[in-house]
């Protein structure tokens, strides 16, 4: 007896797999609809593990969905509006065409709209879940919201409510005190913010004109993704608020929700993320750590602690502070990080709207400028360029005001994502470690000498504390030295490396750039000679070494020597004497 | 005016003619003249008259004053009265069949068509005890029937209509513009998404004894649908959403950082260069440029040699091949010498020998395979080591595969270029930053990157109905002689000014050697 006849096709990593063509077919949409049904849902094109025997042999790339994910899709309610949709596009070109207005008004009033809010919560079944996803939405929208008027793919209605939902989502970080770290790069700004216990990423771009120099971009498909984004960023931002006692929508000062220019909304963005929202109750919500062991470690444990207390100090960090920013600081980001920390921000109320203090201000504590120097400078106040306020989040201290005075050579930004990648051994720069020491010897500095503002004493130790436990052990022991001893250290260590600063700068780029030319050259070898120069070089070396090693063996062995040598040179000498007098007794 | 009622019919006039009256005879013999001399108008109307009085209810000299007239009274009982009257059709109506309804509807109008259908005010019924006839039951019943049908329709059409206004009035409540603008609820306010569920199907479709078909089935069979509730095919990609940048990419980084992106970018071109030289050395480089091109002079050369009538030159390796032939054809003819006896024996005994040699050799190695068992572990372990490590490997390899793009569709992911600053390009401040790149690219990219969107390259559409148009140029045969003519026409000009520059000059250098 035979088994029944297998049909081809119907079995095994053939039947998993479907092209796109087929699955338009199966879904009867277009290709538009169904791209826009992919993106809403969630479902992507795969790639088989064996593409020749999904293909029926042939090897040509072709996008490929899996028909279980395109059943799931069948079943999305949102279909049948598409399909309604693209009726009634027909129809309402039609009555264009035809000229007949009133049909096309009241077409319009009545097409054909979809709502998302099911899927979002199908996508992210959990608030939680949608949390962790938060970071593509963050980026996508708060790029968005510094866009101009795009025309007919991103209409303005989208990026006004991007516009919208990213200052109320930063406002929420400001009163949470959520952000943590911060990277201003030549692409824009990165923020790290800690929301509800997830750790989340985004990029917000520099405060410059868009530029439509990127063709490869499908701008449509980016305003679908956004179109579900916002939907999804304003019910996180519905549930964010409720959780820290604030009302939703909120009420966002100079925020107006006319047709406006858009190009001018940055200003009134500005305006509106430097006023405090309105709390139903105000209570502090500060989570007090739970005394139940997590870590098995008691080690873990007590680390786990530190790190609780550092990020209580870091949130008040600029809490009592005043900054004013000078006109050609970007204004939106450094409010935005100034407001995290505690701290109260003014500008000069000539160039944009929503400055709460003038520049006169005698309470100002720290003036944030970006220019080599300015005229009239106020006694009382810090004068300090914006980097400071970067280095000092990430660094959880307010850092030395002085290394960022105007005019002065700033210290490299470093990036504070690093620390992560980096394992045990690993390579740290010197300009780095300079920065630690300095951070730890600073908050002693405090303590002891207490010049400064004692309120900030306190929050000072603890920083201190929590910046040994971050570092390598080997740099904070001698923290008890005063400020100008850490200068003059840091000196010696540049003398150590390259003596004095002005000549041999030059010296040691050009070398470096000499060296550079040479690992290019030696990259360009032709693969023949290749092995014989490293041959070369490998000798050349093993000869180098030999040499410093016997100079080395030599050196150690004349010090060795020396006492000795000089000895028998003296008993020599003696002897010579001796003889010589002998002889001369002799004669 | 007087109601069309009452108006009186008069005699038909007769035209008036001066003068005594002539007498006319007419003649009275049969009916015909009867109908054509004798007026019988008076007659007529007389009858009429009387009809009409019989059918408005008498005459009204008759009738009673009351009846006749009316007194006016405010106008508000008559506005009560329309009322009442316009309710008691209402009662009527819906008393009434459908369709009659609309009928009903219309004489609530007072046309004066329906009022004369109604028949005229007061005329009795001629006949007295009249039997009304009945409206046969086949009729009837296709009347009702069409009656419900109708009700029906009128149904269906009265909730899709309500269907559309409930619709109109959630969209109302929900949003006017196209995107969601208002978030006034907490999406995520039941955490547990199977609340909702019935018990029973909670039950058998949580039991563990039933099976994923039988389950589906049950699904579809109690009308409630299998819907597959989450997509369970995840993105497996490692990538992730935002990629944190390069410590060399901040705005004023230091050195080390800085030279280590720098070389991790220039990797990257030195890589693209590599390739596009080994591209150009394996195409172009293979083929002659056009001046080193051979000649056909050349070409038949090539073709010509071994060719001596042709005059190309004979190799003379010719000879030592025959030689070798000679040879081969030699060993041919060699005769096989026959074996004698002694030597076949002895053959025998030697293969003899050599089995039983072989055979104690592998009884041998079969005895020693009972003692080297550990070696055998040994071996084992070192196989299964290696498999282990292969698969190891493998792993590793599809993790690391998952870490970048992939190929979704027919183009090729095109990776994007590292935003760096030069050395020289570095401000250190603020105020003068260049941002390097795009970040809705890089945005784009990390989509392709995560396997989100395919890849995708701009199709340029072409047109269709592209009109062709001929260009044509309609030579009238005298354009090579004007072109000639043109030619000497300006030469003569260049010559005559080279020559006038040329005499300017010399005067000038005759006046320089004057002076």
């Amino acid at each position: 007896m035979t088994g029944k006849k297998i049909k081809k096709g119907t079995r095994g990593e053939v039947a998993k797999y479907i092209s796109r063509n087929s699955a338009l077919k199966k879904l009867m949409l277009g290709l538009k609809d169904f791209r826009r049904l992919c993106i809403l849902k969630g479902v992507y094109p795969r790639e088989p593990k064996n593409r020749k025997k999904v293909q029926g042999g042939s090897t040509v790339q072709r996008c490929l969905y899996q028909v279980k994910d395109i059943r799931f899709l069948m079943h999305e309610p949102i279909i049948w509006r598409f399909r309604e949709m693209s009726a009634f596009m027909k129809k309402i070109k039609k009555a264009i065409h035809r000229n007949e207005k009133q049909r096309v008004e009241r077409m319009d009033e009545n097409s054909p709209k979809y709502n998302i809010d099911h899927i979002v919560k199908e996508r992210y079944p959990t608030f939680i879940d949608a949390i962790r996803d938060l970071e593509d939405c963050l980026c996508l929208l708060f790029l968005f919201a510094t866009f101009p008027t795009m025309g007919k793919k991103v209409p303005n209605q989208m990026i006004r409510l991007c516009q919208r939902l990213s200052i109320e989502f930063q406002h929420y970080v400001i009163e949470a005190r959520a952000l943590r770290k911060v990277f201003c790069s030549i692409k824009g700004y990165y923020f790290q913010a800690d929301i509800k216990g997830q750790t989340v990423t985004w990029v917000m771009p520099h405060c410059v004109p868009f530029s439509h120099a990127c063709e490869d971009v499908d701008l449509k498909v980016m305003a679908i993704f956004t179109e579900f984004y916002t939907t999804m960023l304003g019910f996180i931002n519905f549930r964010l608020y409720n959780s820290i006692n604030l009302t939703y929508p909120p009420k966002l000062a100079g925020m107006v929700e006319s047709n406006a220019d858009i190009a001018e909304d940055e200003n009134t963005r500005v305006y509106a993320l430097n006023r405090a929202l309105h709390r139903v109750i105000i209570a502090e919500d500060v989570e007090k750590p739970d005394d139940i062991p997590m870590y098995d470690d008691d080690e873990k444990m007590e680390e786990a602690k530190k790190e609780q207390k550092a990020v209580e100090s870091q949130r008040k960090l600029f809490e009592g502070l005043k900054f004013f920013i000078n006109r050609e600081v970007p204004r939106e980001s450094l409010v935005f990080m100034i407001r995290c920390f505690g701290g109260e921000v003014s500008w000069d109320s000539n160039c944009a709207p929503g400055a709460t203090y003038k520049e006169g201000d005698e309470r100002i504590t720290h003036h944030i400028a970006d220019r080599p120097n300015i005229a009239n400078k106020k006694l009382g106040r810090f004068y300090v360029q914006p980097q400071w306020i970067f280095d000092s989040i990430n660094r959880r201290i307010k850092l030395n005001e002085k290394d960022y005075a105007l005019g002065e050579t700033l210290p490299p930004h470093l990036s504070p994502f690093v620390e992560g990648w980096r394992r045990e051994g690993d390579y740290i720069p010197p300009e780095e470690k300079a920065i630690l020491a300095e951070a730890s010897q600073d908050s002693s500095v405090m303590e002891d000498g207490g010049n400064e503002n004692v309120e900030e004493n306190d929050e000072e130790n603890e920083n201190g504390e929590e910046m040994e436990e971050g570092e390598e052990g080997d740099s904070e022991n001698d923290s008890e030295e005063g400020e100008e001893d850490s200068e003059t250290e840091t000196e010696k260590v540049e003398e150590v490396k390259i003596g004095t600063k002005a000549i041999l700068d030059k010296a040691k780029l050009k070398e470096q750039q000499e060296k550079e030319e040479y690992r290019l050259r030696e990259m360009l070898i032709p693969n023949k000679q290749r092995r014989l120069y490293h041959k070369i070089m490998k000798t050349r070396k093993r000869n180098a070494w030999e040499a410093r090693k016997m100079t080395a063996k030599r050196e150690q062995w004349e010090k060795d020597n020396a006492e000795t040598k000089k000895k028998e040179k003296a008993a020599k000498k003696a002897a010579a004497k001796e003889t010589a007098a002998s002889v001369a007794a002799a004669e | 005016m007087k109601p069309i009622f009452f108006q009186t019919h008069t005699m038909a006039q007769k035209p008036v003619v001066m003068g005594p009256p002539k007498i006319t005879r007419a003649s009275k013999k049969n009916k015909k003249s009867w109908r054509v001399n004798i007026d019988v108008t008076e007659v007529e109307e007389g009858l009429e008259e009387e009809r009409f009085n019989e059918r408005i209810g008498g005459g009204h000299e008759k009738k009673k004053d009351e009846d006749l007239f009316m007194l006016d009274s405010a106008g508000a009982e008559k506005e009560n009265e329309e009322k009442e009257r316009l309710k008691k059709m209402k009662e009527e109506e819906k008393k009434a069949p459908v369709y009659s309804k609309n009928l009903s509807k219309l004489k609530a109008k007072n046309f004066k068509c329906f009022a004369l259908l109604d028949g005229l005010p007061g005329a009795e019924d001629p006949i007295p005890n009249r039997k009304k006839q009945p409206i046969s039951k086949v009729v009837v019943k296709a009347l009702e029937e069409k009656d419900k049908k109708i009700v029906s329709q009128i149904d269906k059409i009265r909730k899709s209509r309500q269907r559309a206004m409930d619709e109109k009035k959630k969209r109302e409540n929900i949003d006017e513009e196209y995107l969601r603008t208002k978030f006034a609820h907490d999406l995520w306010d039941d955490e547990d998404p199977d609340v909702n569920k019935k018990e029973v199907d909670k039950l058998l479709l949580s039991s563990q004894w039933i099976k994923h078909n039988t389950r589906v089935h049950i699904d579809t069979m109690t009308s409630n649908k299998h819907v597959p509730k989450v997509n369970m095919q995840k993105n497996k990609t490692l990538v992730p959403a935002v990629e944190l940048p390069h410590a060399g990419q901040s705005y004023n980084p230091s050195v080390e950082e800085h030279q280590e992106i720098l070389w991790k970018a220039a990797m990257i071109e030195i890589e693209k260069e590599k390739k596009a030289k080994k591209l150009e050395r394996q195409l172009t480089g293979m083929f002659p440029t056009e001046d080193k091109a051979p000649t056909y002079r050349e070409y038949l050369e090539e073709m010509a040699q071994g060719i001596p009538e042709l005059g190309g030159k004979v190799e003379e390796s010719d000879d030592d091949d025959d030689d070798a032939e000679g040879e081969d054809e030699a060993g041919f003819t060699k005769e096989t010498k026959l074996k004698t006896k002694q030597q076949r024996r002895r053959e025998i005994l030697r293969r003899r020998e050599e089995y039983l040699r072989k055979k104690a050799k592998a009884e041998k190695i079969e005895m020693d395979k009972i003692v080297s068992v550990k070696t055998y572990k040994k071996e084992m372990n070192a196989t299964e080591r290696a498999v282990q490590e292969k698969r190891e490997r493998r792993e590793a390899r599809e993790v690391e595969k998952l870490k970048g793009p992939t190929t979704l569709s027919k183009y090729e992911y095109k990776p994007q270029n590292i935003e760096i600053k030069l050395s020289d390009e570095i401000r250190g401040n603020l105020r003068t930053l260049k941002p390097e790149g795009s970040l809705l690219e890089d945005r784009f990219k990390s989509l392709q990157r995560r396997r989100i969107v395919e890849t995708r390259e701009f199709q340029v559409a072409k047109k269709r109905n592209a009109k062709v148009v001929l260009n044509r140029k309609r030579l009238m045969g005298f354009e090579e002689e004007l072109r000639v003519h043109n030619d000497r026409v300006r030469q003569k000009k260049k010559n005559k000014s080279f020559k006038m520059t040329k005499s300017r000059k010399m005067s000038s250098t005759r006046i320089e050697s004057l002076i």
